[in-house]
């Protein structure tokens, strides 16, 4: 596996003039005794920029944001935060809003006086403090329940008070830990452009750690996929989308398939020749992660009647494993060659033991190496 | 059903009590129930020799709680927070007074320690050695709590010290837990009979072997009058209880 990591301008990265005035974390690794959670992991975040990080759990994702918050040590790597080293630096020397997953608002003070702790703790004077909490509160839309208890409080608003009182302290940093998790999943949707909205109302560099693919596609302008500890590819959702450095982070993020292909002139040939595509069917892009592939998003297949299948090789018969009916559409998961594949039809399409696959023209990528 | 067995449960706690009161209000109860009239006079006979005894076992159930909280709630803190063989062989043997009869601790403690006997430290030590079980039994578990500890992180990391999250984050989440704590070693303390009874020198006698000397030597209305005073000590601090545990704010979900 090669692993990507680019944080260059090609990939709507920002300079190293900007990464100063934001947060920059160079080769990070995280120990728990023995068992290594995080290794070499890199990324900076420029202010006013939200970045994802993203991965299945365990992934060490969490132990990133930790580690930035300084909630865990770090074994190796630095921390620079708006140009200070922060590596070994005491938690609440940081300058960082931290917004954990439960939302951590404190059960025994009202709103107000959550969004006003981190104030407090720092000595802000009574006046200036009251003012910035009137900011806060109209920022996240709070004011009517200023002097409510958390258990007042729905999880959505929760987590408004949560990151008002990250924002109150106009940190260099804000560090979101599976912000919408927590929430009824009818919630999410609305929940996330909400949450959008405000964070693109802030300037501070905002690092955003999720399980969730389309949040992080949604909310981060930038992107860091984790396997173990380690990065995988650090780019903009479009490039992770359209140029998946691996079959990992094709089906992670969009239960895509990546399958190693070869161009023979006018066909894309795939599966040890079993299945030649007419190039002129696919979308045809270059590539920065090796070799030529076949990039297969659900949208990229269809189901043809047997009577109709072309006899050219550019069918695909594959044995249907599981068929979900999603409302809009019918989800199939198919086997052939060895691979399994997502294909998605309309809801009166006929589906048999096996289905005769051909791409929809211009849905499938064929990705090819720059020469 | 639950309903019917709290009930029950209350009635075989309160009627002992108010069997008490009528024994210490009647005027010769070994006639009955009030037997030769209602009175009051056996609460005056029996205050003033009391009186001295219970501000004694109040003092030294004062001291306890505090040595208590002094001593307990940074063991608590380093059990709850730091998982370990040793923590949890710390947390073993703690616990291992509440398994030893009080004669045999207080025959080790009086045997070893001879020298604190006379001053009455020997009984405050026994007095924490027997309570501080539970100090640990209700702090850890709160302490522990990882609701708790990811506030800590959040307060820390919005710029709080170390003393600033105790004082505004952990305490007030520990509450009812130290509320707790504090009013059973408050009762345990001032209630205990056992330790007292071998450890403490008998000129300076604490509220339960003054209850015992009354119910073997005196009236039983005079005990009993004594005994309701010594009730009505340990009723404010079973109050403190409920009121903690509604005052405390509420879990968010």
């Amino acid at each position: 596996m090669t692993t990507t990591v680019s944080t260059d301008s090609r990939s709507g990265g920002p300079d190293g003039a900007v990464r100063a005035a934001g947060l920059a974390v160079d080769d990070l690794n995280v120990r728990y005794g023995d068992t290594t959670a995080v290794e070499g992991v890199s990324l900076d975040v420029a202010p006013a920029e939200t970045v994802a990080v993203i991965g299945p759990s365990g992934c060490g994702k969490s132990s990133t944001l930790r580690a930035v918050a300084g909630l865990v040590p770090v074994a190796g790597g630095t921390i620079t935060l708006a140009g200070r080293d922060v590596t070994s630096l005491d938690p609440a020397r940081r300058n960082v809003g931290l917004v954990p997953q439960n939302y951590a608002v404190f059960p025994h003070m009202t709103v107000a006086a959550n969004i006003a702790y981190g104030l407090r703790a720092r000595g802000v004077p009574a006046s200036e403090r009251r003012a910035r909490v009137g900011e806060m509160l109209d920022l996240t839309r709070l004011t009517e329940l200023a002097e409510r208890r958390p258990d007042q409080l729905s999880g959505g608003q929760r987590q408004r008070v949560a990151l008002a009182r990250a924002l109150a302290i106009r940190p260099d940093t804000l560090l979101l830990d599976e912000p919408l998790a927590a929430l009824d999943p009818q919630l999410r949707g609305g929940l996330r452009r909400e949450l959008s909205g405000m964070l693109a109302a802030t300037e501070c560099a905002t690092l955003i750690v999720t399980h969730d693919q389309r949040e992080a596609l949604s909310l981060g302008s930038r992107i860091l996929l984790l396997r173990d500890g380690r990065p995988v590819q650090f780019d903009t959702p479009r490039r992770l989308w359209d140029d998946p450095a691996d079959a990992f982070v094709a089906d992670f993020l969009s239960g895509a398939v990546l399958l190693e292909a070869e161009r023979d002139h006018d066909h894309a040939v795939v599966m040890d020749g079993r299945w030649r595509i007419p190039v002129r069917e696919l979308d045809v892009r270059p590539t920065e992660h090796g070799s030529t592939r076949l990039l297969l998003h659900h949208d990229g297949l269809g189901v043809v009647d047997e009577e109709e299948t072309p006899d050219d090789g550019s069918a695909l018969v594959a044995e249907v494993e599981h068929v979900e009916f999603t409302g809009d559409a019918l989800h199939l998961t198919v086997r052939a060659g060895g691979h399994a594949l997502g294909v998605r039809v309309p809801p009166g399409t006929r589906v048999g033991r096996s289905v005769a696959l051909t791409v929809n023209p211009g849905r499938a990528a064929l990705l090819t190496p720059n020469p | 059903m639950t309903r019917f067995v709290s009930r029950a449960t209350c009635a075989f706690v309160l009627i002992p009590i108010l069997a008490t009161l009528v024994a210490a209000t009647s005027v010769d109860f070994s006639q009955g129930p009030w037997g030769g009239g209602v009175t009051l006079d056996w609460f005056a006979y029996a205050w003033p020799p009391l009186a001295p005894v219970i501000g004694r076992s109040l003092a030294v159930a004062a001291i306890v709680v505090a040595l208590n909280l002094l001593l307990g709630g940074p063991l608590a803190w380093w059990v709850a927070r730091h998982p370990s063989p040793l923590t949890r062989l710390t947390g073993y043997l703690v616990n291992v007074p509440l398994a030893v009869p009080g004669i045999a601790l207080s025959v080790a403690l009086v045997g070893t320690y001879p020298m604190l006997r006379p001053s009455g430290l020997l009984l405050v030590m026994g007095h924490l050695v027997f309570t501080l079980p539970f100090t640990l039994a209700a702090l850890t578990p709160a302490l522990a709590d990882t609701e708790l500890r990811t506030n800590e992180s959040v307060a820390r990391s919005l710029g709080a010290g170390p003393l600033r999250v105790l004082r505004t984050i952990t305490v007030p989440a520990c509450l009812v837990a130290v509320t707790q704590a504090v009013t059973m070693v408050f009762a345990l303390s001032f209630g205990e009979f056992n330790v007292s009874f071998f450890i403490n020198p008998p000129a300076t006698s604490t509220a339960p072997f003054a209850l015992f000397d009354s119910y073997s030597t005196q009236r039983l209305e005079s005990a009993s009058a004594q005994s309701a005073i010594f009730i009505a000590f340990v009723v404010p601090v079973l109050t403190a209880v409920v009121l903690a545990r509604r005052r405390a704010p509420r879990r968010t979900p």
